[in-house]
């Protein structure tokens, strides 16, 4: 049955909101420097937010936070993005994870170096046979009195190479069902026998990385959660990744329609017709998020992310699609951004799951479709 | 409106229209149309938009109008209850004109079904969603609003709602005029109810599709366990939720917004929804196979509907060049 849902900010944000605003009107903000990596400056600018009080809204203080909710966070990274400034710090769903599944010495030891950007996190989850399915993982923790013996590969570690911890999935028994014998670990990736490599992506960017575990050692302390409650942990963190609350995105998609659309009014009609159809894509998914935004205070981020993460897909493919249509040139520059943007946008339907994944998932949880395989 | 109060009246609105539900497209017939009719009118949709706190918001219209949408109906509903209505409330007339006469509530669109359209002639002007009333409302490009007798049958291909011809010869009765904002305003509501029966339609027939997948069996299992199925139903989950999420926020702007916001988000709601809704039950047809190729099943019913909402009140290319012409940057964050 439908309820009208709230749209709007709840009234004790109104101050909130002009608070932030106004920071960003009179407090200067850091530039990147030439050649400096993009990860680096992001961790330069994560600082520089954290060090403002705008980092770790929805954490306990106890950890760091500022004990407040997830609206705020979203309230910051959509004035961030009207102001065309980089979007919030991307450590809400680690943050997620440790808070539900951490112990206290963890949440207190990791939450507030991680809010503050002292710790830069990745996460190392796929592995070069295991993508879709990743419950096949086959990184194997294997005890040896005091701690785990750890070795394997993972891929895909998105900027492991700026990193210091990684967010581990790794089998602690080898005999145990598929999703119950997978626990998640905080690895520092100084110890003894990891290797980093980058990987070039299509678009000449290194952000995805190799890493390689050759007999790392771990500590008994450094397992998040229970043994065997790798799989749960996984599965929230994806859900938050995959959620709609980070605006960030959706600031740079509305950045691209509107110099589109000022291109396309000076275009055949079939133009403005087209850049009109990416318009009411962006203008929906902006809707879609606020009503997330709205859920969310009574709703914890569930299958439904899949949801988000189709919508968002097909949202920006479509647009760098009609982008790279209206501006062929990009084809014949090398280095051009806007290029390096269409392919990476490519990488939309894989990254965070699978398109297909995503549809597998709403069909089984949300529309309760099974097949044959499922148990 | 209080929402204890609200869910009675959406309780009493669904019950009445599954009592009015057409299930099959040989149900519908002129005493099926005049009791659907009448029980929707006595509902007193058309007075619900009031003032003060008791009255409903158009978050709250919207989602009654989702669930009309829903079940199959054959009686006029949007026009006289929820258009003409919204029309008649702006304009403050009580519901009689002066020498006491009932007041007509349906609206009369431009030629194809669009915005507008009384120049100097009501000629070609259509009563849409008309009834059985005598006369429609005509509200023009400058805002004035006119009474216009309405004539004949010209049957349309959504076979649920019988769009009728202005008689032309009589001159038309000037009620009012609306003022910019209230134009806009109106348009917005306007556009935002359409969404909201496409909304309610489309998910209506992807949900029997669901339905049918775990029931129908081929090579020994159900449909919907094959991936192929699964994810032509996933895809048709997706394009409604957005369509919802598009025509819940309109509704939301209608009643927050200033006439402008309003207007572009339901520009917006309207032209996502119209896309959505289509591919939605053109999936879902896909589902019920040769099943739902027969005049028997509903499902061209709900295609049918949704495609002839698809260019009632604007176009879709009417609506994404009015989209991009407008698009200057906006702060879209709430006030």
């Amino acid at each position: 049955m439908p309820e009208p849902i709230d749209f709007g900010d709840p009234a004790e944000l109104a101050g909130f909101r002009a608070r932030v605003r106004d920071w960003l009107e009179t407090v200067p903000r850091p530039a990147r420097e030439p050649d400096e990596p993009i990860p680096v400056h992001l961790t330069r600018w994560h600082r520089f937010l954290y060090d403002a009080g705008w980092v770790g809204l929805d954490v306990p203080a106890e950890y760091g936070g500022h004990g407040l909710t997830a609206h705020h966070a979203v309230v910051v990274s959509e004035e961030l993005g009207r102001v065309g400034a980089p979007g919030i710090p991307r450590i809400g769903y680690l943050a997620q994870a440790l808070l539900r599944y951490g112990s206290d010495q963890q949440r207190h030891d990791l939450l507030p170096r991680m809010l503050s950007g002292r710790d830069v996190w990745c996460q190392g989850f796929s592995e070069p046979s295991a993508g879709s399915d990743l419950a096949g993982l086959r990184t194997a923790a294997r005890p040896n009195g005091r701690g785990f013996r750890v070795s394997g590969q993972k891929l895909w570690t998105s900027y492991a190479q700026y990193s210091n911890l990684c967010l581990l999935l790794a089998r602690t028994d080898e005999h145990g069902p598929r999703h119950t014998s997978i626990s998640a670990f905080a690895l520092p990736l100084d110890r003894p026998g990891v290797v980093v490599r980058p990987l070039t992506a299509a678009n000449g960017h290194d952000e995805f990385c190799e890493l390689f575990l050759d007999d790392v050692e771990l500590d008994r302390d450094d397992m998040i959660g229970e043994p065997g409650q790798g799989w749960p942990l996984a599965m929230t963190t994806v859900a938050y990744e995959r959620n709609a609350l980070d605006t960030a995105h959706l600031s740079r998609y509305r950045q691209v329609v509107t110099g589109l659309a000022e291109r396309a009014r000076e275009s055949a009609p079939s133009w403005r017709r087209e850049v009109g159809r990416r318009l009411v894509e962006v203008e929906t998914l902006a809707a879609h998020s606020r009503r997330r935004v709205a859920e969310r205070r009574t709703v914890p981020a569930g299958a439904d992310a899949s949801v988000d993460k189709l919508l968002m897909t097909s949202t920006e493919q479509r647009l760098y699609d009609t982008a790279l249509r209206m501006s062929p040139g990009q084809l014949l520059k090398r280095t051009d951004a806007d290029f390096a943007d269409y392919l990476y946008s490519r990488a939309a339907s894989v990254y965070g799951g699978t398109s297909q994944i995503q549809r597998n998932i709403i069909a089984k949880r949300i529309l309760g479709l099974r097949s044959d395989g499922d148990r | 409106m209080q929402s204890d109060q609200f869910a009675m009246l959406r309780d009493a609105t669904c019950a009445v229209a599954d009592r009015h539900t057409v299930e099959s497209p040989g149900a519908i017939d002129a005493d099926l149309r005049k009791r659907t009719a009448q029980a929707l009118s006595d509902l007193g949709l058309d007075g619900m938009r009031t003032a003060d706190e008791d009255g409903a918001s158009v978050q709250e219209c919207v989602a009654l109008v989702e669930e009309l949408g829903a079940r199959l109906l054959c009686g006029p509903y949007l026009g006289p209850l929820f258009l003409g209505a919204e029309v008649l409330r702006l304009l403050g007339a009580e519901g009689t004109n002066g020498a006491g006469e009932a007041l007509p509530r349906t609206i009369a669109l431009a030629p194809g079904l669009g915005f507008g359209g009384l120049g100097s002639a009501t000629e070609g002007l259509l009563a849409w969603d008309a009834g059985d009333a005598d006369t429609a409302l005509v509200v023009a490009e400058d805002g004035g609003v006119f009474e216009v007798p309405v004539g004949d049958d010209v049957p349309t291909n959504d076979l649920l709602r019988p769009v009728r011809a202005v008689r032309v010869g009589t001159d038309p009765v000037a009620l009012g005029v609306l003022t910019p904002e209230q134009l806009a305003g109106w348009r917005a509501f306007g556009l935002t109810m359409v969404a909201g029966e496409m909304v309610g339609c489309s998910r209506r027939i992807v949900e029997l599709a669901v339905e049918y997948a775990q029931l129908r069996t081929q090579y020994g299992r159900a449909i919907g366990g094959f991936q192929a199925i699964a994810h032509l139903l996933a895809d048709a989950h997706v394009a409604v939720e957005s369509a919802v999420s598009a025509t819940r926020y309109a509704a939301w702007c209608c009643d927050t917004g200033d006439a402008a916001t309003a207007l572009r988000a339901a520009r917006v709601a309207k032209a996502s929804t119209a896309q959505a809704a289509s591919e939605a039950v053109q999936s879902a047809m896909q589902v019920f196979g040769g099943m739902a190729q027969t005049w028997e099943h509903v499902a061209h019913l709900h295609l049918r509907r949704v495609l002839a909402d698809g260019i009632a009140l604007a176009t879709t290319d009417e609506l994404l060049e009015e989209l991009v012409d407008d698009s200057t940057e906006r702060d879209t964050s709430s006030a």
